[in-house]
C-alpha cells in the first residue's frame, strides 16, 4: 500500500503547481488593504461618534419637550432645603430645542465639580456609584448673540465619604443648540460645592446666577459670552430678603 | 526577500498541494488552500522565514483551512462565483486519481493520519499530539486506513 503513497509523493510537480508566489503576495496585499480600510472606517465612525457627542441611540432619546414655563433652574431636592425661584419673563420652550433634558444622554462641559462628563439621565437622575446626579429645569435665552436661544442648566452631583463627602456640588453648564435640537456643551460657567442650587436667569445676553444662602447674604454673579469663553463680569452680594 | 519567498514557494507548493489533494480529493481546492496558506505566509514572512521549518507553518495553516467549516463554506461560495484561481496545469496521473478516490472513502481522521504520515513525513507522535489522541490510536488509524485502501485499490485494479 505504501508504494502507492510513495508514488504520489514522488509524482511530477507539474500537475500540482500553484498560481505562483506573485499571486500569493498580491492576495496578501489585498487582504492587508481591506483590513486597513476596515480599521480606517471603524476609526472614522468612532471619531464621528465622539465629535457629534452622542451615541446612535441619542435621537431616540430626544423627545419633544412639552411646552413648559422656564421659570428657574430650581428642581425639588429632598436632601436640601428649597432655594426659591428666579423671576424671569414667561417663555415657552424655543423651537430650536427638542430635548427632554430629564431623560437625555449628554456630555457636560469640562468642570471641576462633577467627575463624569457623559451622563445618562432618567427622570432627571443618574447614578455612577457612589456618585448621584440630578439635573434641573433648563433656562433658555440668547446669550451668544446669534439670535437663537441657548440654554443653561444646573446639574447637581454628590458622592460619599470616599470621594470627598456627600455635600452637593453644583455645575452651571451652558449649551448652544445643535441642528437636531440637542445640546452642544459650551462651557461650565460655575462649579463648586454649594448647599444651595444656583438660580439662573438670562436677560440681555447676560447670565445671572443667584446663590440664595439661607443664613446670610445672597451672592449674585453675572456672566457674559465673549464669543470664545464665558467672562464673569460682576460679583455682588445682597442682603437676604425678609 | 521576494526572491527568497519565491524559492520557498517553488520548493514546497507542489508537495503541500499533493498532501491537500490526497486529503480533500479535489486538486483545485487543494491548490486554493495551499495558495491561501502561502499568501498568509507572505504576510508573516519576516517572522516565519527565521523558523527552522517554515514549510511546517504553511502546512499547518493549509490543513487548518482545509478542516475549517467556515472556510469550506466560503470556498463553496467562491467556487459557485467562479472566483477560484486555478493555474492551467496538466491533469494528474490516473493512478493518483484512483488513490485519492480510495482515500476519500476513509473516515477523515484515518485519511488525515495516512496523508500526514506517508506524504508529509509527520511522526506518529506529532499526529497524535495535534489530534489529541494517544500514539496507539494513530497507529490503529494508520493500520485500518492502509487495510481499507488495499481493499479499495485491489477492487479497482481487479475491475
Amino acid at each position: 500500500m505504501s508504494e502507492y503513497l510513495r508514488d504520489l509523493r514522488a509524482a511530477a510537480d507539474e500537475p500540482y503547481r500553484g498560481p505562483g508566489p506573485a499571486a500569493a503576495r498580491a492576495r496578501a496585499a489585498t487582504r492587508r488593504r481591506r483590513r486597513r480600510n476596515a480599521v480606517v472606517v471603524a476609526a472614522v465612525l468612532v471619531v464621528a461618534t465622539v465629535v457629534v457627542g452622542f451615541w446612535p441611540e441619542r435621537p431616540a432619546r430626544l423627545k419633544p419637550a412639552t411646552p413648559t414655563r422656564t421659570s428657574s433652574a430650581v428642581v425639588p431636592e429632598p436632601r436640601f432645603p428649597p432655594t426659591g425661584s428666579a423671576t424671569p419673563g414667561d417663555r415657552d420652550v424655543p423651537d430650536d430645542w427638542r430635548i427632554d433634558w430629564a431623560n437625555s444622554i449628554m456630555n457636560l462641559p469640562t468642570n471641576d465639580g462633577c467627575p463624569h462628563q457623559r451622563v445618562r439621565f432618567v427622570d432627571g437622575k443618574a447614578t455612577f456609584a457612589p456618585w448621584q446626579y440630578s439635573i434641573g429645569e433648563p433656562v433658555y435665552g440668547d446669550f451668544t448673540g446669534d439670535g437663537r436661544d441657548d440654554a443653561v442648566v444646573v446639574v447637581e452631583c454628590h458622592g460619599d465619604a470616599d470621594v470627598g463627602g456627600p455635600e452637593s456640588r453644583q455645575v452651571v453648564a451652558a449649551f448652544t443648540s445643535n441642528e437636531r435640537g440637542g445640546p452642544n456643551p459650551l462651557e461650565a460657567l460655575y462649579s463648586g460645592q454649594e448647599y444651595v442650587r444656583p438660580v439662573v436667569t438670562i436677560a440681555d445676553e447676560v447670565i445671572t446666577l443667584e446663590l440664595r444662602y439661607e443664613g446670610g447674604p445672597w451672592r449674585i454673579e453675572e456672566y457674559r459670552w465673549n464669543g470664545q469663553q464665558m467672562n464673569r463680569i460682576s460679583v455682588t452680594q445682597t442682603p437676604r430678603p425678609r | 526577500m521576494e526572491t527568497e519567498f519565491a524559492d520557498f514557494y517553488a520548493a514546497h507548493f507542489p508537495s503541500l498541494c499533493k498532501q491537500l489533494y490526497a486529503y480533500t480529493g479535489d486538486r483545485g481546492e487543494a491548490q486554493e488552500l495551499v495558495q491561501e496558506a502561502f499568501s498568509r505566509g507572505w504576510a508573516h514572512w519576516p517572522k516565519i522565514r527565521g523558523y527552522d521549518d517554515p514549510a511546517a507553518w504553511v502546512r499547518t495553516v493549509a490543513w487548518r483551512l482545509a478542516v475549517s467549516r467556515w472556510r469550506r463554506a466560503r470556498r463553496a461560495f467562491a467556487f459557485l462565483a467562479g472566483q477560484r484561481e486555478e493555474p492551467a496545469v496538466p491533469p494528474p496521473d490516473p493512478a493518483h486519481v484512483a488513490l485519492v478516490a480510495a482515500l476519500a472513502t476513509l473516515p477523515p481522521n484515518h485519511r488525515r493520519a495516512i496523508v500526514l504520515h506517508y506524504l508529509a513525513d509527520v511522526p506518529v507522535a506529532e499526529i497524535a499530539a495535534s489530534e489529541r489522541v494517544a500514539d496507539g490510536t494513530v497507529k490503529s488509524w494508520l493500520h485500518r486506513g492502509r487495510t481499507a485502501l488495499a481493499v479499495q485499490l485491489g477492487e479497482r485494479t481487479a475491475r
